[in-house]
């Protein structure tokens, strides 16, 4: 017989949660067992159409599709096909008609798959729809993602072309039989699929226009400058300003700034260095968020922590106070920063001392060297540990006691996203302090790796 | 032409572009239902199963009887699901080709035994789940989300709606049988 136990060990294999060794008994289940396999049937065809209930209750009541399916569903009922098939109709006919049916009934193509993310994103498609309360498995059509500060977020295409947005961000995409992708500002970072010739993957940013067939590459777009490093394959990167372009080979970096006095040329990727500094006594060349404060009298400058809103994996909305270094110049190109580890970040600051108690919060996101966005790793930084020299905090802190930010593990269940326990051996991108609920007027007046 | 050759031409002739559509609608959800088993993504088998039906119409061999017909559209869709996984870079489900094809020759053999009067209960006993039943099968087959997502969307624990699901199917097919058999009975 049968038994219930039996049957939800069929419900945990059609979700795919069964290790090697459970799986191989269910497999022997339904081998020997046609009362088994007649249960895995009935569960296959009940999911197909309550799917099919719920996508026609949604289009008869005509609200809006939380996730637009791949397909609009069953464009005509048994019974209209039987009074169709009273008609006679030739092959052409019949053919166009379902061929109608299957595109007419698309409200709009499906053209990527949101596979992970974390934080704050927002999602403008379907004909204008704003969407904030996106999940993992939410169905892209054409349409623009805005992701957040210290937010980010990975699409998979039909194609296989995996891309990740690391915010803020803003990215518009379509997909018409070539993919092109408008990056307003931020960082993406695609694994592209290889495009059918003659179609290229077009990326438009604010100063020039990529060209891919099928590659890795990673891309920084801002108002005046758009640098592209590529880790395999090739792309062909077009400055806007004058319509100069250079091919970028692998292992090769460019930039595309407004100037046109400056030659667009492809180098060899520069060597990662393991030292870097930043302060704040001019006013940074870099993206931040937070409010610079200029130097005054003896008071260094400062990066100070502003308001943000961040939304957990658990759906709860918090008050950040954040202030986010990106790595890189906005006009020119900048040796990538690799973490050791025996690296230390060596940081200098000013907090409210008569604010609670709270800890900072230092999160470090990062690329693989290989290329590709590979998470954000977290230190909690308690107030304690913070040694003051007067108005300032110092505090040092190795880089190998950063572990993997547990948002991140959240999102990233699926593994698409290749992690590690910690941030050493990674290319830092990012560098964060944030300090949750409470200002505590967090200000960095230097951040060091030593 | 002598009666017996009247008869095996008629027996030879190739079945029109209306009888094959209506061969393929009246199996929908079994073809569907095969390719989810590969793709695990109800949408995706249905873009699957419309796609076979377009092949159908416009391919240049011709089918000659049913049975014809819904073993190239099983194998077609699940030839078709397997591309879309290789070409999405998604896991192959842990289900051997030889039971995936057992279990479509299955649905095969079945065909003569049901028909629409089984589609169309299967959905009346969708269409009356309880409130919570209802949202629990739209949230794993409709949204496609995993049971472990399903758990925290509804504040349940996994094994909970694991238990809930199987009861769920079971209940549905219990609901489809007594439909079938005449007595009106919700799940």
């Amino acid at each position: 017989m049968f038994s219930d136990n039996e049957k939800e060990r069929l419900v945990r294999f059609a979700d795919g949660q069964l290790d090697s060794a459970e799986r191989d008994e269910v497999l022997e289940l339904l081998r020997s067992s046609s009362e088994a396999r007649l249960f895995l049937r009935d569960i296959a065809e009940q999911a197909v159409v309550v799917s099919d209930v719920e996508c026609v209750e949604k289009y008869h009541l005509g609200k809006a599709l939380p996730k637009v399916p791949l397909s609009s569903k069953r464009g005509f009922s048994l019974a209209s096909l039987a009074a169709m098939l009273t008609v006679a109709v030739g092959i052409a006919a019949l053919a166009s008609f379902v061929t109608y049916q299957w595109v007419a009934d698309k409200p709009t193509a499906v053209i990527a798959e949101l596979t992970q993310f974390n934080g704050d994103l927002q999602w403008k498609g379907d004909g204008g729809i704003v969407s904030r309360d996106l999940e993992t498995g939410y169905r892209l059509t054409g349409g623009t993602l805005e992701c957040f500060s210290g937010s980010w977020a990975t699409f998979e295409m039909n194609d296989g072309t995996v891309v990740t947005v690391v915010g803020p961000a803003e990215l518009t995409m379509s997909d018409n039989g070539q993919k092109i992708l408008y990056l307003d500002g931020g960082n993406l970072s695609a694994n592209v699929a290889k495009q059918k010739n003659g179609l290229p993957m077009l990326i438009h940013t604010p100063t020039a226009q990529l060209e891919v067939l099928g590659t890795q590459l990673n891309v920084a777009a801002q108002a005046i400058s758009t640098t592209l490093t590529v880790n395999e394959g090739s792309v062909r990167m077009t400055r806007l300003i004058d319509g100069s372009g250079c091919d970028v080979a692998a292992q090769h970096q460019a930039v595309a700034t407004l100037n046109k006095a400056t030659e667009m040329e492809s180098r060899l990727r520069l060597e990662l260095v393991h030292q870097w500094r930043v302060d704040f006594d001019d006013e940074p060349m870099m993206y931040c968020h937070g409010k610079w404060l200029a130097p005054r009298d003896d008071v260094a400058g400062s990066l100070k922590a502003t308001p943000h809103s961040w939304t957990s994996s658990s759906n709860e909305l918090h008050l950040l106070h954040m202030a986010l270094v990106h790595c890189g110049s906005e006009n020119s190109l900048t040796a990538p920063i690799g973490l050791k580890a025996d690296s230390v970040f060596r940081l200098r600051g000013r907090i409210n001392q008569s604010s609670s108690k709270v800890p900072v919060y230092l999160v470090v996101r990062t690329l693989n060297p290989k290329g590709g966005f590979s998470g954000s790793y977290l230190y909690t930084l308690e107030r304690d540990q913070l040694v003051f020299e007067g108005d300032e905090w110092v505090a040092e802190v190795p880089v190998a006691e950063f572990g993997p930010d547990p948002e991140n593990e959240h999102w990233n269940r699926t593994k698409k996203i290749e992690t590690f326990s910690s941030p050493v051996d990674l290319q830092m991108s990012d560098f964060m302090g944030v300090t949750v609920a409470e200002d505590c007027a967090l200000e960095f007046v230097s951040i060091e790796l030593l | 032409m002598s009666g017996i050759e009247c008869l095996l031409r008629f027996i030879d002739m190739p079945l029109s572009e209306q009888e094959i559509l209506r061969i393929l609608m009246n199996s929908r959800d079994r073809i569907s239902a095969a390719v989810w088993m590969i793709v695990r993504d109800a949408h995706m088998a249905e873009d699957i199963f419309q796609n076979v039906s377009v092949k159908a119409m416009t391919r240049d061999v011709v089918f000659e009887h049913e049975g014809a017909v819904l073993s190239w559209a099983f194998i077609t869709a699940r030839h078709e699901g397997v591309d879309w996984l290789r070409k999405t870079k998604r896991e192959m489900p842990g289900v051997d080709a030889g039971l995936i094809e057992l279990m479509e020759q299955e649905w095969l053999n079945e065909r003569s035994t049901r028909g629409n009067a089984r589609t169309d209960a299967l959905r009346d006993c969708i269409e009356r789940l309880p409130q919570k039943s209802r949202r629990l099968m739209k949230l794993r087959y409709y949204d496609g989300l995993n049971c472990r997502d399903v758990a925290i969307q509804m504040e349940a624990k996994l094994d909970a709606v694991y238990k809930r699901i199987s009861r769920v199917h079971q209940g549905l097919r219990s609901c489809i049988e007594t439909r079938m058999a005449g007595v009106t009975r919700d799940v």
